[in-house]
C-alpha cells in the first residue's frame, strides 16, 4: 500500500462515547453506516445503554449543494458532448474543438461561481455566508488551475503566445482592477486621487501599458512639472515590443527588438531622467524586470504566479514553455521569502508548470473534496492524448478509475444518478459492470422513477437487471394488493413464474369469494394470456364464465372440458371445475355429448383416485365429507347425463 | 408528481407521498404558500403493506371547484376546495396504476391505466365501475398521458410507454382512431394547444419535445420552428374509418385521410437531452422541463 499522503481527519460522532465503546462499521457506495456494538474496550461491564441510533457518513456533501447541481447538470452535457464527437475530432480543427469544450467546462464553473457569490452576500446568516465565501474561493481557484491547464496542455502554447495567454489568465483572476479604474476615472481629478499610483501601478504588472499610458497622460495634463517624464514614460510603454496574435515577426526578431527597448529603458534609468518622481522611477525598473522592484509591490502582486508572470513579461518575455518551471520555482521562493510555506494550490500550480500532469491530478485529488474536477479534468487531457495508459492497481487506467469514483458518488444521490449512468457508459473496462451493480440498488419509490430505470437497462440489454427490478416491483404491488400492476410488471418483464404467482392469487380470491376481483383485468388479458400457463388458465376459466354468463352453454361446456383435459389447470382448481360442470348437467337440454360425458366421468375418476388422503381428523374430515358428497352427485348427475346423451344422439332427431 | 393551475391564484400538486397539496401564490412578493392540504389522498392498503403505505399520487386535473386525484393505489378521488375531506373516493377503481386523468365533460373523466386501457367515470353514477372501457386489442401498452381536445369532448389524445400517440373518439366504439409511431421511448405527457387545437406537442423520455401540427388551411406547409430541430412529415394511420360523420364538425386530428391530410412534426428541443418529463403550453409560450434539472421556455412558438 502507498504511504499516506497526509494526515486522515478525524470525525467525531455525536452520542457515541469512543473511548468506552467500540463502533462498527460498513461501507456502501457512497457511504458508510456506522453504530456502537456491546464490545466494551475496558473489561468493566457497562450496563447503561449506549447510543442507540446508527449513523450515516457521507464524506461528500457537495452532491446535495443547491449550486453545485448546475455544476454537475451542465458538466454532464459538456462531458457527453465530447465523448460523442470524439470520433470527429480530426487534424487542426481537434486541438480549436478541445479548447471550445474546455473553455465551456471553465464558464460553467464560473456561472456557478457568481451564483454561489451571490447567496454568500445575500446570506442573512454570517455562518452561512462564510460557508458559501470558502466554496467561492474553492471554485475559484479550480477555474484557475482549470485555466493554467488548458493554456499549458490543451491549448498549447509556443513560446511568445504562451506569455500573452499567461496574462490573459492573470488578468482573469484578478478582478479588482477594472472596479478600481472605473473609480479612478469616475472621479473629477483622476490623478489626485489616492489610489491613482496605485492603479497605474497595477496596469503596469499586469501589462496593461495603454491604459496605463492614458492615466499618465491625465497626470501630465494635472501637473506640469512631470509632463516630460510622463510623456517619455509613456513612449517607453508604447514602444514596447509585444508579440501580436496576428503579427508574422518570428520570435528572435521579437527577441531583438525586445533587447533594444530594453537597453533604451535602462539608459532612461542610468540617466536619472525619471529621479524627480519615485513613482515613475519605480514603474520603469518594474518595466525592466527589476526583482527588487517587483517585489516591493508584494501587495499589489498578491500572489506569486502574477509575480511569475509580470516577471516573465518584463524580463524574458520569449520564454518557452520548458524553461517556465524554473522561473516558477524561483518565483514561488523569491515571492514567498522563507515566510510562509507553500500552500496546496502553489504546488498544483507548481507542478503544471513543470508539465507533470499526474502530479496535478494527484494533488487536486486530495485537495478537494469531489471528484468532480479530476474526473473532468482528466478525461478532457486524455481526449487530448496526453495521458499515458499507466495502469493503477485497480487494473483500469486513471481516467476511467476517476470518472467511475465520480459516477459512484453521484448514485448516492436520489436524482443526480442518471447524470452517472452516462458516465458509466463511456468507461470501457469497468463501466458496464459497476452500472449494473448500481442500477438494482437505487430506491424505487415511484412507478415513474423504475420506469426510467428500466428503460436505461433495457437500453444496455441488461436483463438480468430488469428482471430483478420488475421482480421487485411486482412483489411491491401484490403486498399491496394491486395485482393489476403486479401482471403488467411480469408481463414487461416477461417473467412466467411471477405470472404463475400472481394469477394463483386471483384464483385463490375467487375459491375464496366465489367471484372474481379485477375482472377488467382478467377480461382484458389479450396475447400477454400466453405468458404463462396458469394465466391462460385464468383467462380461459373467466371466459368460460362469459359463455355461461351469455348462455352459450354448448361453448362453455366444450371450454370446460378443454380445460380439465388440457392439464393447464392446476390440481387443487379440479373439484371446482368439476363442481361447474354440475349446472350444466342440470340443464333442460343436453349440454354434453356421450364423448364429453365419458371425459367427464374419466376426470372424475382421475381426480378422486388422486386426492390426497387427509390424515388429521376433525376440521378435515367433514371437508372431505363435504367433498365426497359433491362428488357423489356429480356422478349422480353424469350418469343421468351419459343416458340422456346416448338417447338423443341415438334417435332420429339427434343424428 | 402532477401539477396544475386551479383559478387565477392557486395551483395543486400531486406529490408521490400520496399528499395533493393547493398552493396560493402571491404576486406581489412572488412566495407560494400551502393554502389546502390533503395528505393521506392515496395509500396502499393490503395484507402486506404498512399501515402508513402511502402511494404516489400520479396525475390532477382541476375543474374550478372540483379536483380529481389518481394514484398508484387505483384510486380516484374527488376534491372540492375548501372542504376537509373528499368529495367522492372511487376505491380499487382500477387493478393496476392509473396514470393520467383528464376531464371529458364536467361529470365525467377519463382515466388511463398502466394495462393500456381508457375508463371514463360519470360522478352522477352510484357505484365503483367505469361507464365505458377502450382499449386496444393487441398488446397492453401502459398509458401514461392523456390530454382532451379543448373544443370537442370526445376527442382524446394518450401517449403510451412504446412512444404510440393514439388519437380517440370516445364515441365510436372501443378502439383508437389513429395510432401514430412518435417516440423511441414513454410518452410523458402530451397536449393540445389551447386556443389553436390543431397543434399537438409531446414530450418523451428520449428527449425530445414533439410538436404536431394538423392544421390544414395552409396549401404549401412552411414548417414553424427552425429552432435546429428534426423536421419530417409523417402519414398518420388509420384503423377505423370515419364515414357518417358531418365533414363541418370532423377535427383535424380525427379525418386521418392520408392523402389529403399530412400532419408536420418538428423537434423543438435544439440538442438530445435526458428525459423530457413535463410540459405545458399556453398562447404563444411553452415551458418544458428535463431530467438533467433544465427548465426551457419558448415565448415565440408560433412566430
Amino acid at each position: 500500500m502507498e504511504e499516506l499522503d497526509g494526515e486522515p481527519t478525524v470525525t467525531l460522532i455525536p452520542g457515541v462515547n469512543s473511548k468506552k465503546k467500540q463502533m462498527c462499521f460498513d461501507w456502501g457506495p457512497g457511504e458508510m453506516l456506522v453504530c456502537e456494538t456491546s464490545f466494551n474496550k475496558k473489561e468493566e461491564s457497562e450496563t447503561k445503554p449506549g447510543c442507540p441510533f446508527i449513523y450515516i457518513i457521507r464524506k461528500d456533501i457537495d452532491v446535495y449543494s443547491q449550486i453545485l447541481r448546475k455544476l454537475f447538470n451542465e458538466s454532464h452535457g459538456i462531458f457527453v458532448g465530447l465523448q460523442r464527437i470524439e470520433e470527429e475530432l480530426t487534424g487542426k480543427s481537434r486541438k480549436a474543438q478541445l479548447v471550445r469544450v474546455s473553455k465551456n467546462y471553465r464558464s460553467v464553473i464560473r456561472a456557478c461561481m457568481e451564483e454561489m457569490h451571490q447567496v454568500a452576500i445575500a446570506a442573512k446568516d454570517p455562518a452561512i455566508g462564510r460557508q458559501f465565501s470558502s466554496q467561492v474561493s474553492i471554485l475559484s481557484a479550480m477555474e484557475l488551475i482549470w485555466n493554467l491547464c488548458e493554456i499549458l496542455f490543451i491549448e498549447v502554447a509556443p513560446a511568445g503566445a504562451l506569455l500573452l495567454h499567461l496574462l490573459d489568465w492573470v488578468r482573469l483572476h484578478v478582478c479588482e482592477v477594472d472596479s478600481l479604474l472605473a473609480d479612478v476615472l469616475g472621479s473629477e481629478n483622476p490623478s489626485k486621487h489616492d489610489s491613482f499610483w496605485k492603479l497605474v501601478t497595477i496596469l503596469v504588472l499586469q501589462g496593461r501599458l495603454d491604459e496605463a499610458r492614458q492615466m499618465l497622460s491625465k497626470e501630465a495634463d494635472a501637473s506640469p512639472s512631470s509632463a516630460g517624464m510622463c510623456r517619455i514614460l509613456g513612449d517607453l510603454m508604447r514602444t514596447m515590443p509585444v508579440l501580436s496574435p496576428g503579427n508574422t515577426q518570428t520570435l528572435t526578431e521579437l527577441e531583438l527588438k525586445w533587447q533594444h527597448w530594453h537597453e533604451e529603458c535602462e539608459r532612461h534609468l542610468q540617466d536619472s531622467t525619471f529621479a524627480s518622481s519615485p513613482h515613475l522611477e519605480s514603474l520603469c525598473k518594474i518595466m525592466l524586470g527589476d526583482e527588487a522592484a517587483l517585489l516591493e509591490q508584494k501587495e499589489l502582486l498578491n500572489n506569486w504566479y502574477h509575480f511569475l508572470v509580470t516577471r516573465l513579461l518584463y524580463s524574458h518575455p520569449t520564454v518557452k514553455p520548458i524553461d517556465l518551471h524554473l522561473y516558477a520555482q524561483s518565483s514561488l521562493d523569491l515571492f514567498l521569502g522563507g515566510e510562509s510555506s507553500p500552500e496546496p494550490l502553489d504546488n498544483i500550480l507548481l507542478a503544471a508548470f513543470e508539465f507533470d500532469i499526474h502530479q496535478v491530478i494527484k494533488e487536486c485529488s486530495i485537495a478537494l473534496s469531489n471528484w468532480w474536477f479530476v474526473a473532468h479534468l482528466t478525461d478532457l487531457l486524455d481526449h487530448c492524448k496526453l495521458l499515458q495508459s499507466h495502469n493503477l492497481y485497480f487494473g483500469s487506467n486513471m481516467r476511467e478509475f476517476l470518472l467511475l469514483e465520480y459516477a459512484s458518488g453521484l448514485f448516492a444521490h436520489h436524482s443526480l444518478w442518471q447524470l452517472g449512468v452516462d458516465y458509466f457508459d463511456y468507461c470501457p473496462e469497468l463501466g458496464r459492470v459497476s452500472l449494473e451493480l448500481h442500477i438494482e440498488r437505487i430506491p424505487l419509490s415511484t412507478e415513474q422513477k423504475a420506469l426510467k430505470v428500466l428503460r436505461i437497462c433495457e437500453q444496455r440489454q441488461m436483463t438480468e437487471q430488469v428482471r430483478s427490478i420488475c421482480k421487485i416491483l411486482a412483489m411491491n404491488a401484490v403486498r399491496n394488493n394491486r395485482l393489476g400492476s403486479a401482471l403488467s410488471w411480469s408481463i414487461r418483464a416477461k417473467d412466467a413464474a411471477f405470472a404463475t404467482l400472481v394469477s394463483d392469487r386471483f384464483l385463490k380470491d375467487y375459491c375464496e369469494r366465489g367471484s372474481f376481483s379485477d375482472l377488467d383485468l382478467i377480461d382484458n388479458l389479450g396475447p400477454a394470456m400466453m405468458l404463462s400457463d396458469r394465466l391462460t388458465f385464468l383467462g380461459k376459466y373467466r371466459e368460460f364464465h362469459r359463455f355461461y354468463g351469455e348462455k352459450r352453454l354448448t361453448d362453455a361446456a366444450s371450454l370446460l372440458l378443454s380445460l380439465m383435459t388440457s392439464q393447464i389447470a392446476p390440481r387443487s382448481f379440479w373439484v371446482i371445475l368439476l363442481i361447474d360442470a354440475l349446472p350444466l348437467l342440470e340443464e333442460k337440454e343436453v349440454v354434453f355429448s356421450a364423448e364429453q360425458t365419458y371425459e367427464l366421468m374419466r376426470c372424475l375418476e382421475d381426480f378422486a383416485s388422486r386426492r390426497p388422503v387427509w390424515r388429521e381428523p376433525g376440521v378435515q374430515r367433514i371437508q372431505e365429507d363435504v367433498e365426497n358428497t359433491k362428488l357423489e352427485m356429480l356422478r349422480l348427475a353424469l350418469a343421468r347425463n351419459l343416458g340422456r346423451a346416448i338417447i338423443k344422439e341415438g334417435s332420429l332427431e339427434g343424428s | 408528481m402532477d401539477l396544475q393551475f386551479f383559478d387565477q391564484e392557486r395551483i395543486v400538486a400531486a406529490s408521490s407521498t400520496g399528499c395533493v397539496t393547493v398552493f396560493l401564490h402571491h404576486p406581489n412578493n412572488q412566495t407560494l404558500s400551502v393554502s389546502q392540504q390533503w395528505t393521506a389522498a392515496h395509500y396502499h392498503t393490503g395484507p402486506g403493506s404498512p399501515s402508513c403505505g402511502s402511494a404516489p399520487c400520479t396525475g390532477v386535473v382541476c375543474s374550478n371547484p372540483e379536483i380529481v386525484t389518481v394514484g398508484e393505489d387505483g384510486r380516484i378521488n374527488l376534491f372540492r376546495a375548501d372542504h376537509k375531506e373528499a368529495v367522492r373516493t372511487i376505491d380499487n377503481a382500477d387493478s393496476s396504476t392509473l396514470h393520467a386523468v383528464t376531464f371529458l365533460r364536467t361529470p365525467e373523466i377519463l382515466t388511463v391505466n398502466s394495462i393500456g386501457q381508457l375508463k371514463i367515470w360519470d360522478f352522477r353514477k352510484q357505484g365503483n365501475e367505469p361507464s365505458q372501457i377502450l382499449s386496444l386489442t393487441g398488446d397492453r401498452v401502459p398509458l401514461h398521458c392523456v390530454d382532451r381536445h379543448p373544443n370537442q369532448q370526445h376527442v382524446v389524445a394518450t401517449g403510451g410507454q412504446d412512444g404510440m400517440l393514439s388519437i380517440w373518439d370516445v364515441r365510436q366504439g372501443t378502439m383508437p382512431v389513429s395510432l401514430l409511431k412518435a417516440h423511441e421511448a414513454e410518452m410523458w405527457e402530451v397536449h393540445f394547444h389551447p386556443s389553436n387545437p390543431d397543434h399537438l406537442f409531446t414530450c418523451s423520455e428520449d428527449g425530445s419535445l414533439w410538436h404536431w401540427d394538423a392544421s390544414t388551411d395552409v396549401p404549401e406547409k412552411s414548417s414553424l420552428f427552425n429552432q435546429g430541430g428534426r423536421n419530417s412529415t409523417f402519414l398518420s394511420h388509420s384503423i377505423s374509418n370515419q364515414a357518417g360523420v358531418h365533414q363541418s364538425l370532423i377535427s383535424s386530428w380525427l379525418s386521418t385521410d392520408p392523402a389529403k391530410d399530412r400532419i408536420e412534426i418538428t423537434s423543438l428541443l435544439p440538442s438530445r437531452t435526458l428525459s423530457v418529463n413535463s410540459l405545458d403550453v399556453l398562447g404563444p409560450c411553452l415551458v418544458c422541463g428535463t431530467d438533467s434539472e433544465a427548465i426551457y421556455v419558448t415565448r415565440q412558438l408560433f412566430s
